[in-house]
């Protein structure tokens, strides 16, 4: 087993520990994005998104709204702490899904009809998407992960 | 603006077939994901270890820089070698082809000396020449 983990780090291309490579971005920051990811949906539970007004079903935009709303919530309690990883990683992809549904109907909607105006608020969106879809991927990696026992479990 | 929105949801038909059921499509997608690391971390016996502390990462990004700066002075000091050999090359082909001497100069023959040793010994004179 041991040679098996060893062969694996030695394919690790310079790509990929490069990429993997942390740096640090402060849990103060993940919460706030989450935070205002909540007040975004509250805004559109209010006040409709457009965007879902042309391309769904009534009722839709209050559901997705009500969806993010929560998943976000639940997200930022989730990256209060460590503890609660496994927490932030099913709410961040409900608010993953919710939030691409949003940026692929809007990039998609501003290509076909050729609405430069949409399509940068598509990329606006995407922009806000980089960093809760980062901590999702990295939640969904640790996935399967044995548990290794903890070295300080007397304190 | 209600025209506008009347017109771009006449065009848009493949658009609201497929928005909403984009967020169970996002879902569906993001739950292999975490299947798809669920496996790969079981089948490589991955143990969940805590995330490296500040001071961790610290130390290993200046762990590694070090390497990469070793690594990156060794590589431009072997471009710096065989750039030399290469212009010490040309210049001695075109001073023989000219019809001048053809016995080496100092610094040809020097690189001689060097090109004939090993890689180390290039390395080490080139530390010597550059001062590094």
């Amino acid at each position: 087993m041991g040679t098996a983990v060893h062969e694996t780090k030695k394919l690790r291309s310079r790509f990929a520990i490069w990429a993997w490579s942390p740096i640090i971005v402060l849990r103060v920051a993940l919460v706030i994005t989450y935070l205002l990811y909540v007040y975004a949906s509250v805004i559109a539970f209010i006040a409709g998104v457009p965007l879902f007004s042309l391309t769904t079903f009534p009722g839709f935009t209050t559901a997705w709204a009500v969806l993010m709303g929560t998943s976000a919530v639940i997200s930022a309690i989730g990256a209060t702490t460590d503890r609660w990883q496994k927490l932030e990683k099913w709410a961040s992809l409900v608010l993953f899904s919710t939030m691409l549904a949003y940026v692929i109907g809007m990039n998609l909607v501003g290509f076909v009809e050729g609405d430069l105006g949409r399509q940068f608020a598509g990329a606006v969106a995407v922009v806000a998407m980089v960093l809760p879809t980062t901590r999702f991927v990295y939640l969904a990696a640790q996935s399967g992960k044995k548990h290794a026992e903890p070295i300080d479990s007397g304190k | 603006m209600q025209n506008l929105l009347t017109a771009a949801s006449s065009e848009s038909t493949f658009t609201e077939a497929i928005t909403p059921y984009l967020p169970l499509l996002g879902t569906i997608l993001g739950g292999i994901l975490i299947g798809v690391f669920a496996i790969w971390n079981r089948r490589r016996g991955a143990v969940e270890t805590r995330a490296p502390d500040v001071n961790e990462i610290w130390q290993q990004q200046a762990l590694q820089s070090k390497e990469l700066d070793a690594e990156r002075k060794q590589r431009r000091h072997l471009e710096d070698v065989l750039r030399d050999l290469l212009y010490a090359f040309r210049s001695y082909i075109s001073r023989v082809q000219g019809g001048g001497s053809v016995e080496l100069t100092t610094r040809e023959q020097k690189l001689l000396d060097i090109a004939s040793t090993q890689e180390v010994k290039i390395i080490n004179n080139n530390e010597e020449r550059y001062g590094t």
